[in-house]
């Protein structure tokens, strides 16, 4: 039997609950009150550039990027600024936000989309320079949750070399359907997104990971490519985390990221499909980054669902949409139950990171304590970093970690496998991100 | 008595050869220490905190002794102390009243709601990783005590939510304010009661909605305050120790109670004012 590529070391199978694979993405409506984020990325914070009171129309800039890493905020909708203020986003985190009042409020974004149709783009004569600040100017950043500008990663520096494009489409995290639902429903955006990668680079060779778990996508993404040189569908093993940067790499191209590196350091460049799509959508339609496909799901959610929402919707208005009881929801979680941020506002926003939004009920919330460690090895055999996790959290507990320690700690890429496979229920990611943070502090 | 002679005399030789080795090592490698190091070294408190900058007490006397260095201070050692290390190694420098840490905050499980269930690892870093605050202010004290676990001396207890400061037992090393990570603690002379206890810079109906003792930028502390010695910027009000007399105005005009008298003596001034 043909042995499906996957990473080498370690990796979990959590149950995939993929409640919303078969519900095709649905249109919101503009809610009455938009919360766009100031920072919603990685890097520099950006420079608000809107007052309050001040009228904004859709695709305005309200915060300017202020150097290389770091990117543009957009407004999704045209309005009126009613407030600019400190609000927890949902990662937990009191952050600057600018609340709109959108003019337009309950009309569709169905047909606020539909009055964009997409422009002709000869790609021929796109030069690099252009399609990156063409993403830099659209405010694109990683969509599938850590949030990087899109346009650095597409920039390497003098020396280092771009050989291949992998596109990660694997979705490994349980109950998050978003970019399924994408492949199979934008197959030819998609295409056209990548195409406009293939040039920046010269024609290199493009990889598009799926997991083996979406047959569908698979299929249908195989199909759009079938005419295109160069551009190939992997299918991948379903195990987790088969969508982390470093072992997509490892399974596609079968390269190894060294410690402290970058993908870059071994010539590939890894782009999210929802990514691709804000791509598509910057060059086709002129339109910065202002809407997203999240899942909504969890089991308070009646129907699961994939839906297209501007950003800055505060999630009160998907509880509300999609009937969910708030006296009873425990745990709101943003991102997968694996690697997701729990939040504790209703009123927080929806950022460009947020891939799916899960509501459950008390019973999912885990009452046992931590006990001590029993020593039987699972959590390092587990790790895809291939840590040894369990001697890391003991050295960091007693706040002596070792020189060498150190940059293993910091290669930790918070997967939450650790913690999932642990008998004793110990805290293991929260330790190691402890221990990173140990050690951010003393340099 | 043969069998215990020569075992005797094998041994005794060797004693007498390592101990002249000993000796011949102990005068050509000899290295003069200043002998006022050990002095200096009783001298001092003998905390090893490190509140110096120092590696320890040691460390600490070897440079006073080899320094001409006048701003050095053992923040344990109160202002005497210091003056006859100093007078001992014939120097005079100018030593600074005691100090105490202070947090700026007063969102105790009464005045400030907690938001959350946290059930992570017990450290206020840890807790900052997931979210900014456990309670309803995003500036409050977390409450899980980092600052506890810096502080040698006891003088750190987490009480209600909050950590109360011992000022009699606080030595003013400071130890504990880089390990606040809310940046809560200040230091502020141990002669002066008066704080403003909150560091909530959001406008005055936000920060009041968070917390019931919340400064809300009122402005009438700065109003009443007759030496100039409190100003609010950035809906924050900050108290200048060099001009504050501990006349308590403020305190009594505060409308939210968040400028507070800490300590026992304090209650009695401002009766006398």
């Amino acid at each position: 039997m043909l042995q499906l590529k996957t990473f080498s070391r370690g990796g979990i199978h959590p149950p995939e609950e993929k409640l919303s694979a078969q519900s095709p993405i649905i249109y919101g409506d503009i809610p009455a009150s938009i919360l766009v984020a100031v920072d919603q990325h990685i890097g520099k914070p950006c420079k608000l550039i809107v007052e309050k009171g001040a009228a904004v129309t859709r695709g305005q800039v309200l915060a300017e990027s202020s150097g290389f890493i770091s990117s543009n905020v957009h407004s999704p909708v045209a309005g009126r600024i009613q407030k600019i203020a400190r609000f927890p986003l949902l990662g937990g985190q009191v952050r600057e936000v600018i609340q709109i009042t959108p003019d337009n409020a309950g009309e569709n974004l169905k047909s606020v989309i539909d009055n964009e149709p997409e422009q002709a783009v000869e790609i021929e004569k796109l030069t690099p320079d252009k399609i990156r600040k063409t993403i830099a100017d659209a405010g694109i950043v990683g969509m599938g949750g850590a949030g990087f500008p899109t346009h650095v990663k597409l920039s390497p520096p003098d020396g280092k070399e771009i050989k291949e494009l992998i596109i990660n489409g694997a979705e490994c995290e349980p109950y998050i359907t978003a970019d399924h639902r994408l492949m199979l429903e934008y197959a030819e955006p998609l295409v056209k997104g990548i195409l406009i990668l293939q040039k920046l680079f010269g024609g290199i060779p493009v990889y598009i990971g799926i997991e083996n778990n979406k047959p569908d996508a698979l299929q249908r993404i195989d199909e759009a490519v079938k005419n295109i040189p160069n551009v190939e569908v992997v299918p991948l093993k379903t195990k987790y985390p088969q969508g982390g940067e470093k072992q997509l790499i490892k399974a596609v191209v079968n390269r190894e990221v060294p410690s402290k590196g970058l993908p870059m350091d071994v010539g590939v460049v890894v782009q999210n499909v929802a990514t691709i799509l804000a791509i598509y959508n910057a060059f086709y339609h002129k339109r910065p980054l202002m809407e997203r496909v999240l899942t909504v799901s969890g089991n308070m959610v009646k129907d699961p669902a994939n839906i297209m929402l501007p950003i800055g919707t505060p999630i009160s208005y998907i509880m509300e949409k999609a009937e969910i009881d708030k006296e009873n929801v425990g745990l709101v979680i943003s991102g997968g139950p694996m690697m997701g941020k729990t939040s504790f506002s209703f009123e927080s926003p929806i950022t460009k990171t947020s891939s799916a939004i899960l509501f459950f009920n008390n019973s999912m919330i885990s009452k046992r304590e931590e006990n001590p460690c029993i020593r039987c090895g699972a959590c390092i055999k587990a790790c895809p970093m291939g840590l040894d996790v369990a001697q890391y959290t003991k050295m960091i507990i007693a706040s002596v970690i070792s020189p060498k320690a150190k940059d293993s700690i910091l290669d930790c890429i918070e997967c939450g496998s650790c913690s999932y496979v642990c008998p004793a229920d110990r805290r293991l990611v929260h330790w190691m991100r402890f221990g990173k943070n140990i050690i951010r502090r003393e340099n | 008595m043969l069998e215990i002679i020569i075992p005797g005399l094998i041994l005794g030789g060797f004693a007498l050869i390592s101990a002249s080795g000993l000796l011949v090592a102990s005068k050509k490698f000899y290295v003069f220490e200043d002998p006022r190091i050990a002095e200096v070294n009783e001298m001092l408190p003998g905390a090893n905190c490190g509140g110096c900058g120092f590696a320890g007490c040691l460390a600490f006397a070897e440079h006073l002794v080899k320094n001409e260095d006048t701003d050095a201070i053992c923040p344990v050692a109160s202002g005497e102390e210091m003056q006859k290390i100093l007078a001992f190694l014939g120097r005079e420098a100018a030593v600074g009243e005691k100090m105490v840490a202070s947090l700026m905050c007063n969102g105790t499980h009464d005045n400030c709601k907690s938001q959350m269930d946290y059930a992570g690892i017990e450290d206020c870093w840890a807790a900052t990783l997931v979210t900014d605050s456990t309670k309803a202010c995003s500036f409050a004290c977390i409450g899980l005590g980092s600052c506890v676990k810096a502080c040698n001396f006891d003088a750190m207890h987490i009480e209600n939510g909050i950590v109360v400061i011992d000022d009699e037992k606080c030595t003013g090393c400071g130890l504990c304010v880089p390990a606040c990570p809310k940046n809560l603690l200040h230091m502020r002379p141990y002669k002066k009661y008066i704080t403003v206890a909150c560091y909530n810079t959001d406008r005055g109906a936000d920060a009041r909605k968070a917390c019931t003792v919340a400064c809300i930028g009122c402005l009438k502390c700065e109003k009443a305050c007759n030496y100039d010695a409190i100003h609010v910027n950035n809906f924050l009000a900050k108290i200048d120790y060099q001009k504050c007399t501990n006349c308590g105005d403020c305190v009594t005009v505060c409308p939210t109670n968040s400028i507070i008298i800490r300590g026992q003596e304090v209650h009695v001034a401002v009766e006398n004012v």
